[in-house]
């Protein structure tokens, strides 16, 4: 039974571990960037959670005391959620 | 003392390419250093875009040769992968249309096959347009697109295995010069490394490295705005560009569209814009209306670096045998790689470049008095 990490992506527990040890994969943001895991509809806010928590076990090394840059968590951007393009028309901005 | 080394400073497609084709010709003690990630900077920020049409010819010499770089790593490469879907440049006005006519002379004399076609012959390249003011478009059916992501990695993969040593996160702090030469680097947690030849493709980072040794390069960060949004049904094959704004929508083959824009802020100013983000919708929604019921996910910026000329520094820096330059590429540095990784092998294994345009953009031209000229920056 497959163990899903990131259920947008559709990315396994075990893809996950087999490209780390493959591709000597450091951090999470090549990680991403590899297996698209915090590229998909939830932008992250599901699976990143779950891979810091697996972490230790990922890269073998301790989270605790790391920085938050050490971690080289993905770099979080706008929008929070998705939000549709319809609401960018600029009409309500041009009326103001 | 370690063996000395052919390092390359920056862990970009450039530094990627450059790596790959030392390696290629035979060279086994190349050392990649990346401060931060692979990918990290301009390269992972990119539109994805590729085209050969260009308004210069050294570009337009330069890019022919990228894409047949960009066929045969797809062909070599596991992991890369290039899809020639053409790009679309939308005409709005007559001014326009006669300007692409003569452009497209230029393509054609310089063996691009672009072709100025009309608005029945846009509705058949894509089906999905709505018309609207659209007047004619500038057809590039050799241009093409690729994924960053997957071509860096797919490299990184590959130099590995080809025992490139990459060292991510790891910073080069300073270069030593002796003579004519640099003789080493230091580097951040490792110490001073003795080197071969030296690399610089860094970026706008390669300004700094460069300061302390006295060279002061002529390039800017101009920030440029992207967004891309969640995987829609197939739109539209070409990247397609409304010519009066600089806006621009390109699918990627996952089914995510990144839109971007000409959208000016000041030099390093990394502030992200709504204003941005209403002109791109706005314009491309006039041409291709549901990517109103699209979702955003993403916005981001990147850096055009921009030299005076818009064209790249690619040789060795004036004064030295082994130190090669190769950034400044004004928007273009993804779809250049191929060949300026080939020209920077060349550089440093044969001492000069394959092309006479590659010998045009010494770093030393504009001290000399030599500017190119270039009228498409964008896309």
């Amino acid at each position: 039974m497959p163990r899903f990490v990131c259920l947008c992506e559709e990315v396994t527990l075990e893809d996950i571990e087999k490209v780390i040890k493959e591709e000597k994969i450091k951090d999470l943001e090549t990680l991403k960037r590899r297996l698209h895991v915090g590229m998909g509809y939830c932008g992250g806010r599901y699976c990143i959670n779950l891979l810091l928590k697996l972490y230790p076990k990922l890269f073998n090394k301790s989270p605790r005391y790391r920085t938050a840059d050490e971690l080289h968590i993905p770099t979080a951007r706008p929008p929070v959620r998705p939000v549709r393009l319809n609401n960018f028309k600029g009409e309500a901005l041009e009326k103001s | 003392m370690r063996r000395a080394e052919i390092a390359i400073v920056g862990g970009g497609i450039t530094g990627l390419s450059a790596a790959y084709y030392l390696s290629l010709m035979g060279i086994d003690n190349i050392s990649i250093y990346e401060a931060k990630y692979i990918g990290y900077g301009s390269t992972g920020r990119c539109a994805a875009g590729i085209r050969a049409s260009f308004t210069s010819e050294v570009h337009v010499t330069l890019m022919k040769e990228a894409i047949k770089g960009w066929k045969k790593w797809s062909e070599e490469i596991d992991g890369v992968k290039f899809y020639q879907d053409g790009y679309l440049w939308l005409l709005t006005n007559d001014k326009e249309v006669r300007l692409h006519k003569e452009i497209m002379s230029l393509h054609n004399s310089l063996g691009v096959p672009t072709k100025l076609v009309d608005r029945e012959e846009v509705k058949e390249i894509a089906p999905n347009i709505v018309l609207s003011d659209v007047m004619a478009a500038l057809y590039d059916p050799t241009a093409g697109k690729s994924s960053p992501f997957d071509t860096t990695l797919a490299l990184r993969r590959l130099l590995l295995k080809r025992g490139v040593k990459i060292h991510e996160y790891t910073k080069v702090l300073r270069m030593i010069r002796a003579g004519s030469k640099i003789k080493s680097i230091t580097v951040e947690g490792v110490g001073e490394q003795e080197v071969e030849y030296v690399v610089i493709a860094a970026g706008f980072w390669s300004r700094e490295l460069l300061q302390p040794l006295g060279y002061e390069i002529p390039i800017i960060g101009d920030p440029h705005h992207l967004m891309i949004t969640e995987k829609v049904s197939p739109l539209v094959k070409p990247l397609v560009i409304h010519k009066a704004s600089g806006s621009y929508l390109n699918q990627l083959p996952t089914g995510k569209i990144i839109l971007g824009a000409e959208y000016p802020v000041r030099e390093n100013d990394l502030e992200l814009r709504i204003g941005f983000i209403i002109k791109a919708v706005k314009m491309m929604s006039r041409y291709f209306p549901s990517i109103l019921n699209a979702n955003l996910q993403r916005i981001w910026i990147g850096y055009y670096l921009k030299t005076p000329d818009h064209h790249p520094l690619i040789g060795f820096l004036p004064g030295l045998e082994n130190a090669v330059i190769a950034t400044g590429f004004s928007g273009h540095g993804y779809m250049m790689s191929p060949i300026i990784g080939e020209e920077i092998a060349n550089l440093v294994v044969k001492g000069r470049p394959r092309l006479k345009a590659t010998e045009k953009l010494r770093p030393s031209r504009f001290e000399e008095g030599e500017m190119l000229e270039e009228k498409a920056i964008f896309g």
